[in-house]
């Protein structure tokens, strides 16, 4: 029974059942945990490292725990690295994976994005060097023109708090990361898979103790 | 019951589909969920030119055409060309997963650079033709072969002791000298060497049939398919000509 540890950023409040029923296989056990960010919205770099410090906190037990995999909801990718480095299962992150999974689907992809993830998007398409595959980071204000707008799209990805941004009509693909990450997750149990050692190395020495002391500050 | 297809790129017998079939034993799948393994009756005899290609393309589209109204909700094509996956792109709403283009992105989910490691070098072009659609050349470490003949019928069957260590060395190679940080099998005719290179490999080795039969799971319970803004539909479907040309393949 695979147990895969959700980690959702505190400001989005997603409610506690936030995967959708019948989405997960039967026996898959979600928990559903919140993270509070220090710093909120993660509008910037300063809130950025913060933010990376309180996810690397919430997750870095997660083996420990017994849990088979962590997802990280939030579309930034916060302490996704750091996470990867100290655990073996696997840590399937909402930015990077629904990105790279657009490209499954259509050439090249959009990003829907609200204003507290629209700088962090234009930097992690960078960072993942996948600025030739992305048509363009999509701020979210309201529907007004944002239909014909996305409607250039091949693929959308909808970041953030846009699940609910009333596209259904359009006839694109349109990936949700949280559930995604979700599917990934159980993907890459049942094929017995895990990030790279090559890319994320352990570090010699864990700090797990100092890590929980610091991010319980405040 | 969700039911998917799983289209074989060489007519075969039964004996050598039940090696293909036995992809399935790679994987732990959730339940309500079945594969239906179709061999093509249009295919050239191996993968090594344009030529190839060509009747690649046509082969698997003609043996994917009608999945969709035989009531399959997904199709897997088992060649790591992805050969067929755009054709049937074009005519199916359904999800078409194609091994090549998946095994390459999920790659970057678990490292910054991968590998690809093949039987023989003349399966390079069906690396580069995919890694330049996706535009990630640069996310590709390295091609490497082991410079083995591959058989698309037996598969590595009784080869085991000469071709695993192979295998190895090049995939070693390919994280020493190239900087992989993940390796693909460049074929779905590897997969029996999968198991013996996961357990010796630092690091992590994608065995992309497998991987397709999750991501078909993942892609019905998503609801996802692909863009038909990237994949337009024909303004006819040619599918009593390709019938046609299934029949007379499958006579000659």
């Amino acid at each position: 029974m695979p147990r895969i540890l959700l980690l959702s950023p505190a400001d989005l409040d997603l409610p506690e059942n936030t995967v959708a029923a019948g989405l997960a296989d039967p026996d898959t056990e979600i928990v559903h945990r919140r993270v509070i960010y220090p710093s909120c919205p993660p509008v910037g770099a300063h809130d950025w490292t913060l933010a990376d410090l309180a996810m690397m906190a919430a997750g870095q037990n997660a083996q420990a725990e017994g849990f088979d995999a962590v997802c990280l909801a939030d579309f930034g990718d916060y302490g996704a690295n750091a996470l990867r480095s100290l655990l073996d299962i696997p840590v399937v992150t909402a930015g990077r994976a629904s990105m790279l999974h657009a490209l499954t689907l259509g050439a090249s992809f959009s990003v829907l994005a609200t204003e507290r993830d629209y700088v962090r998007a234009k930097k992690i398409v960078h960072e993942y060097a996948l600025d030739a595959q992305c048509a363009g980071i999509r701020l979210f204000k309201s529907n007004t023109d944002l239909v014909e707008r996305a409607a250039q799209a091949e693929v959308l990805v909808l970041a953030g708090a846009t699940q609910n941004a009333g596209l259904e009509a359009l006839n694109i693909p349109m990936v949700d990361p949280l559930s995604l990450v979700v599917k990934l997750a159980e993907s890459l149990v049942g094929l017995s898979l895990t990030h790279s050692r090559r890319a994320y190395p352990a570090p010699q020495m864990r700090k797990a103790e100092l890590i929980a002391a610091i991010s319980s500050v405040g | 019951m969700a039911k998917v297809l799983v289209i074989v790129p060489f007519p075969m017998d039964d004996d050598n589909l039940s090696k293909r079939k036995a992809q399935l034993n790679a994987v732990k799948l959730g339940e309500g969920i079945e594969f239906d393994f179709k061999p093509v009756r249009i295919a050239p005899v191996n993968y090594v030119s344009q030529q190839d290609s060509v009747l690649a393309d046509v082969g698997i589209l003609e043996a994917g055409l009608q999945a969709e109204k035989d009531g399959y909700d997904a199709v897997c094509i088992d060649t790591m060309s992805d050969s067929g996956m755009s054709a049937l792109r074009s005519v199916l709403d359904i999800p078409v997963i194609g091994p090549g283009r998946h095994s390459m992105l999920l790659a970057l989910t678990l490292g910054e650079k991968f590998s690809i490691l093949a039987m023989w070098d003349r399966w390079r072009h069906l690396y580069t033709k995919t890694i330049a659609e996706l535009g990630l050349q640069h996310k590709c470490a390295s091609l490497r072969s082991a410079g083995l003949q591959p058989n698309n019928q037996s598969l590595l069957a009784g080869k085991e002791d000469e071709f695993f260590p192979a295998l190895y060395e090049a995939a070693m190679r390919c994280i020493e000298e190239d900087g992989a940080d993940v390796i693909i099998l460049g074929s779905t005719t590897m997969h029996e060497a999968h198991a013996y290179l996961a357990e010796r490999l630092p690091v992590p080795i994608i065995n992309p049939g497998p991987l397709t039969y999750r991501l078909a799971d993942a892609a019905i319970k998503l609801k996802l398919a692909h863009s038909r803004i990237s994949y337009p539909s024909p303004s006819h479907v040619a599918a009593d000509r390709l019938a046609e040309m299934g029949q007379i393949a499958a006579g000659l």
